[in-house]
This record gives C-alpha cells, sequence and structure tokens, in this order.
C-alpha cells in the first residue's frame, strides 16, 4: 500500500468513526422524541446512557486515530483541515451526547413522577434537533455547504422555540402555581436541548469553510 | 592561525536593501525542448524561499539561471527576465563571475575542494576575487564558519584536510564558502538530501538565521522541511509556477487545486 492509500484508508476510517457518532446522538435524541411523543419512559435513562458510553468510546478512538495519523503522516492541506474539523469537533458531539442523557433523565423524572406537566411542548424542539443532526450527517458524508448553512438557522429556529417555551412555561406557572415544578422541569429539559443545539451548530460552522474548500 | 575567540560579526548587520529577487516572463530552453514556461516570481529580500514540485518540474532549471549556470551548458537558452535588486542580471554589462560571488550555490551533495584544509575551503572564493590580506581572509574564514554554524566544531582544526570533516560538517563548510564572498542570494539544490537527520536540522536550524544575510532560495523534495523552514513556498509543475504564496497558505489552504494534490501526496 502506498503512504498516500494508508493515509487515505485512515481517514475514510475516521470519516466514518465521526459519521457514527452523529448516527449515536441521533438514536438518543429519536428515543427521546418517541418516550415523550407516546408519554412512555421504560428504560430510556438506562438505554441513552448506553448510547452515550459508546459515544464516549468512539470519542477516545477517533482522537487517537487523529493523534497517530498527524504523527505517521503528517498531513497538510485538505488532509490536515479535516483532522482539524473532526478533532475539534469530538467535543461538541460528545457534550450533545451528554446533554441528551441530561434530558432523558429529567423526561424520566417528569413522567415518571405526578407532576403537572405538557411534555409534548417539548416535542418540536426534538424533532427540530433531530433534523439539525440528520442534516447535518447528511452535510458531512454528501460534502453539500448548503446543508451546513442550513443548521445555522434552523438552530435561530431551535433558540426561537426555546424562548416560546420559556414564555408558556411562565404562563403556565402564573395562571396556575402548582405547576411549577413540572414547568421547572419543563425549563431544565428545554435549556439542555438548546444547549445541544448549539454544540450541532458548532460543528456546521466549522464545517462551512472546510467544505468550501474539500476536494470532491 | 586563526584566534579559537569571539567570532566576528559583520558590523553592518542586516541589510534589508540587498537580495530583491525577481523573475519576468522568464522561460529556458534546452534546445528545442522547453524546460520553464513565463515564470513570474517575486521574493523579498531575508526569506527563505522554498520550491517544490516533482523531479522535472523546472524548479532546477529555475534555480540555475538564478546565477547563469545555463551559460555553461552550450544547447540551453534563457528568455525573459531575472532582476537583483532590480538590475537584469541577463544584461550584456553583467560579469557572470561577478554575479556568482552575489549569488552563492550549494549543491545536494557537499563537493569541498578535496586538496584543501578546511580555512582554505571557505577563503577560497575571496582569493579567486584577489584577496590576499592574510588577516582579512581569516577574519573572512571565521565569520562565514560562525555564520554556517560550523566554527565551534572546527576552530581547534581549521589546517586540517576538509575531507575528514563529517558529512554534515562538509556541507556546512560549503555554506560557509559561499557565504565568505558575502553574497546576496543563497541557492540551495536539496542541500540535506544526502545527510543523517541530525545534520539535517543542523542545516534547517542555520537556515533561520542565514537570511538576516541572505535571501535563500532552496529546492526541496522534503515537503515537510520546505513547511519548516520557509517563509514563501513555490510550486512548480511541468516547467510553470503554479502557485506562490506564504508556507502557511500552501500548506494548509492552498488555491490551487494542483498545489493540494501535490502537498497532499495525491499525485508525483
Amino acid at each position: 500500500m502506498t503512504a498516500r492509500a494508508g493515509l487515505d484508508t485512515v481517514l475514510q476510517e475516521i470519516g466514518a468513526n465521526f459519521l457514527r457518532m452523529h448516527s449515536l446522538v441521533l438514536e438518543q435524541l429519536t428515543a427521546i422524541s418517541k418516550a415523550g411523543r407516546d408519554q412512555r419512559v421504560g428504560d430510556l435513562s438506562a438505554s441513552v446512557r448506553r448510547t452515550d458510553d459508546q459515544i464516549d468510546k468512539l470519542e477516545l478512538t477517533l482522537e487517537d486515530q487523529c493523534l497517530h495519523s498527524i504523527a505517521r503522516h503528517q498531513p497538510v492541506a485538505s488532509d490536515l483541515r479535516f483532522l482539524m474539523l473532526v478533532f475539534k469537533s469530538l467535543t461538541d458531539l460528545e457534550r450533545a451526547g451528554d446533554y441528551a442523557v441530561h434530558v432523558a433523565d429529567d423526561l424520566v423524572a417528569l413522567l415518571s413522577g405526578s407532576l403537572e406537566a405538557r411534555p409534548n411542548d417539548l416535542l418540536p424542539l426534538l424533532a427540530q434537533l433531530v433534523t439539525m443532526l440528520e442534516r447535518l450527517s447528511y452535510a458531512f458524508a454528501e460534502r453539500d455547504r448548503e446543508a451546513a448553512a442550513s443548521l445555522v438557522i434552523l438552530d435561530d429556529e431551535v433558540d426561537a422555540l426555546y424562548e416560546q417555551l420559556q414564555r408558556s412555561n411562565l404562563t403556565r406557572i402564573l395562571e396556575n402555581p402548582r405547576s411549577l415544578p413540572g414547568a421547572l422541569q419543563i425549563a431544565r429539559i428545554s435549556r439542555s436541548l438548546e444547549r445541544l443545539g448549539d454544540h450541532l451548530t458548532n460543528i456546521a460552522e466549522r464545517l462551512q469553510p472546510w467544505l468550501a474548500h474539500a476536494p470532491r | 592561525m586563526l584566534a579559537p575567540s569571539a567570532p566576528a560579526i559583520p558590523a553592518d548587520g542586516i541589510q534589508l536593501d540587498r537580495g530583491a529577487l525577481s523573475a519576468q516572463h522568464l522561460q529556458v530552453f534546452y534546445g528545442r525542448k522547453q524546460a520553464l514556461f513565463d515564470v513570474d516570481i517575486d521574493l523579498t529580500p531575508h526569506t527563505v524561499n522554498a520550491l517544490i514540485g516533482p523531479s522535472g518540474c523546472g524548479k532546477t532549471t529555475f534555480l540555475r539561471a538564478i546565477n547563469r549556470l545555463h551559460d555553461l551548458t552550450p544547447e540551453a537558452r534563457v528568455e525573459g527576465k531575472i532582476l537583483l535588486d532590480g538590475i537584469d542580471i541577463y544584461d550584456r554589462s553583467i560579469d557572470p563571475v561577478d554575479l556568482r560571488r552575489r549569488v552563492g550555490m550549494v549543491f545536494q551533495k557537499p563537493n569541498p575542494f578535496p586538496t584543501m584544509s578546511v580555512v582554505d575551503n571557505v577563503t577560497a572564493g575571496l582569493r579567486l576575487t584577489g584577496v590576499r590580506h592574510r588577516g582579512k581572509l581569516q577574519e573572512a574564514a571565521e565569520r562565514a564558519l560562525v555564520q554556517a554554524a560550523l566554527w565551534d566544531e572546527v576552530k581547534d582544526r581549521l589546517r586540517q584536510p576538509a575531507l575528514r570533516l563529517s558529512g554534515g560538517q562538509q556541507q556546512r563548510l560549503c555554506i560557509a564558502r559561499a557565504l565568505a564572498v558575502e553574497p546576496e542570494v543563497l541557492l540551495m539544490d536539496e542541500p540535506t538530501s544526502a545527510l543523517d537527520p541530525q545534520s539535517t536540522a543542523r542545516i534547517e536550524d542555520l537556515l533561520g538565521s542565514l537570511k538576516q544575510q541572505v535571501t535563500v532560495i532552496i529546492v526541496t523534495h522534503n515537503m515537510q522541511q520546505a513547511a519548516r523552514i520557509s517563509d514563501t513556498t513555490a510550486f512548480f509543475l511541468a516547467g510553470s509556477l503554479v502557485e506562490l504564496g506564504p508556507t502557511d497558505a500552501i500548506f494548509t489552504n492552498p488555491s490551487d487545486p494542483r498545489t493540494e494534490a501535490y502537498v497532499t501526496g495525491r499525485f508525483g
């Protein structure tokens, strides 16, 4: 195998593992959405946590792969920028996985208890984040700049949904003080989801300049 | 005998007004074969400039054109201009021998004069230009050896044959020989390709300080070396200059897809 072919193989593996990390966060969000929609949590916490363990392991694997490919191949230009993109984005994806765990735990607490709450309010936010993740994976896999750029707009919509949820929560508390504990739980979850969206946007913002010069 | 004491440092220090080099519509032919096509390039004084590209791309041809080595090849022909400090080096009034004093060259393999001592090697160029004063020759030798980062290693064996030095030391001796005549430009044609990693590192370290005295133009096949040592990088392909830019840009985000393909090893 030539040196170039060796580097190509490693870069392909890194790209595949990076996409796999996206898929795992997507699995977490899909499971959370389903539980929210069905208002049945089952083993949501445990399963989201198991997926998070896989995400953490993949993060370490990818860190090693990036480090070794730099040490062994001394990549430059688009190869180096690709590795930097992945390496920097790992933390964002790992954090996204952590937020999914918080959301799952809080949703379980919300639905398992006797809190007065309306978890359906969270569904548009969750759906938007699922779309963001799907769009991000597509942008990376297909080298699609427009898809990457659209994430910033989607995140603005996430922020708007989050604000709207905070306002309706507050109104509900004022109307019915007994709804306070549930409303606070919803506020916590929506805050986690909003932060999760920010991490996905960070990746998209890094992806755009890389895509502008990436070899096809 | 030279005193192995404090080395002489040029009193004038950095001369920023010397060593500006530019080529305009430069073309080189070997008989009917054209080796360089319409090369335009501007190099800033006191910078290290790397020339990269696959074998046969014209980088060495370009280098040799800068000190008129093609004059020595009967079927070679040069068209266009090369300006050194604004004056065309191919002008009839320019003496090639005088030019080669202003534009020194270091080759792939160290080529010290085998019958000469260390110090005689360094002063050979000066003696050819008519300098006879013993003190001046010694002073120039010491200064050049210091600049070439060789002084500490040879100060006690200046009268020994140059061939007793290691390969890396011999190459630095050749650099000292080129520096002794105080050139404005130093051309280096793969100067470390025949050296071990340690000697290569010493030459690379040296380049950073050499640019205070001269404009360095170095041909290298070692991409990492070009990235480490140069301020600007020029990429040649099939006789044409494809891209010239700051080394940081060439190795992180080159403008031309051919440069990208070459530096990432996708071809060449």
